[in-house]
């Protein structure tokens, strides 16, 4: 079992979630470029995902394969969506 | 067909050789899969999106993003005090991992109030799985989660009434609070990807 993450951590990486949450709506108006905002969105809740599987899930204090798999996981995701979302017609 | 009930040591033999206290919690075969399975869907729902962007961002824009805003701040504290639970359990301090799981519980509670609002808004509206294909997809995923988040709050509350019966901080304890919480962790995790892909993207202008 790992050592455990220090409740300062815990209380730094809470509040830098919620910045980025509030930081990740005001982004849909921000970019000229929709792709961009997407991009941008997409990278906010990519960067959220690695705070929560890192210092709440200690996805950090885990075996080797299971911090590669979940960096993995992360970027397929953004890439697929972003990607995805760039394949689309224009509306 | 040999059976282990009532044979404690057939069911040690069950749980492998050694210590496994340095072993990270069996939990993690279910988050990989599940997690996965997520990021098909995901892809699955953006490959949909494709065929009728002008439909999916139109219908996006009929939920109410003011919900899904405050559905993931409450999964992102109620996380966060679960995790402050886990911390408080590792130090011992049992007052605290019980406060701490409470907290997650309260705070996560809203969360099913808002989602059961919003499902209860759009159906009264006439809004419903059969509607268009991005409904379709908004109940099916957001359903698949609800299911998650209802096993998550059964989690916590077994957890919170076995803290509440013990008297410390034993292994066998902070072994299903460590699990729990990375369960409970996860549906804060998917619902991550879930509000840009549901409550976003048809924003952009």
């Amino acid at each position: 079992m790992p050592a455990g993450v220090a409740p300062r951590r815990l209380h730094i990486t809470w509040a830098v979630l919620v910045a980025a949450t509030l930081c990740g709506l005001s982004s849909t108006e921000l970019f000229r470029q929709p792709v961009v905002a997407v991009g941008a969105i997409l990278l906010v809740a990519g960067i959220k995902a690695h705070l929560i599987l890192g210092t709440f899930m200690e996805v950090k204090q885990g075996p080797t394969a299971l911090r590669i798999f979940f960096a993995s996981w992360v970027i397929a995701c953004v890439i697929s969506i972003v990607l995805l979302y760039a394949l689309a017609p224009a509306r | 067909m040999s059976s282990t009930r009532g044979n404690p040591a057939a069911v040690d033999e069950l749980k492998g050789e050694g210590d496994t206290s340095a072993d990270p919690p069996a939990i993690w075969t279910f988050i990989v899969l599940d997690s996965a399975s997520f990021a098909v869907f995901f892809a699955v729902f953006m490959a949909e999106r494709l065929a009728q962007p002008a439909l999916f961002d139109a219908s996006s824009r009929l939920l109410d993003v003011r919900l899904g805003l405050t559905n993931t701040l409450i999964l992102i504290t109620s996380s966060w005090l679960v995790a402050l639970a886990v911390a408080a359990g590792r130090r011992g301090d049992l007052r605290r991992l019980r406060a701490g799981l409470l907290g997650g519980i309260l705070v996560g509670s809203a969360f099913a109030v808002l989602k059961l609002i919003e499902y209860i808004t759009k159906l009264a509206g006439g809004i419903t799985p059969q509607t268009n294909d991005f409904f379709g997809y908004y109940f099916c995923l957001t359903g698949i989660h609800f299911v998650h988040y209802l096993a998550g709050m059964i989690v916590l509350l077994v957890l919170l009434a076995r803290a509440r019966k013990s008297q410390a901080v034993d292994p066998e304890l902070m072994g299903w609070a460590v699990s729990g919480g990375i369960f409970w962790h996860l549906i804060d995790l998917l619902w991550v990807f879930l509000f840009p892909l549901l409550y976003l993207l048809g924003r952009v202008k």
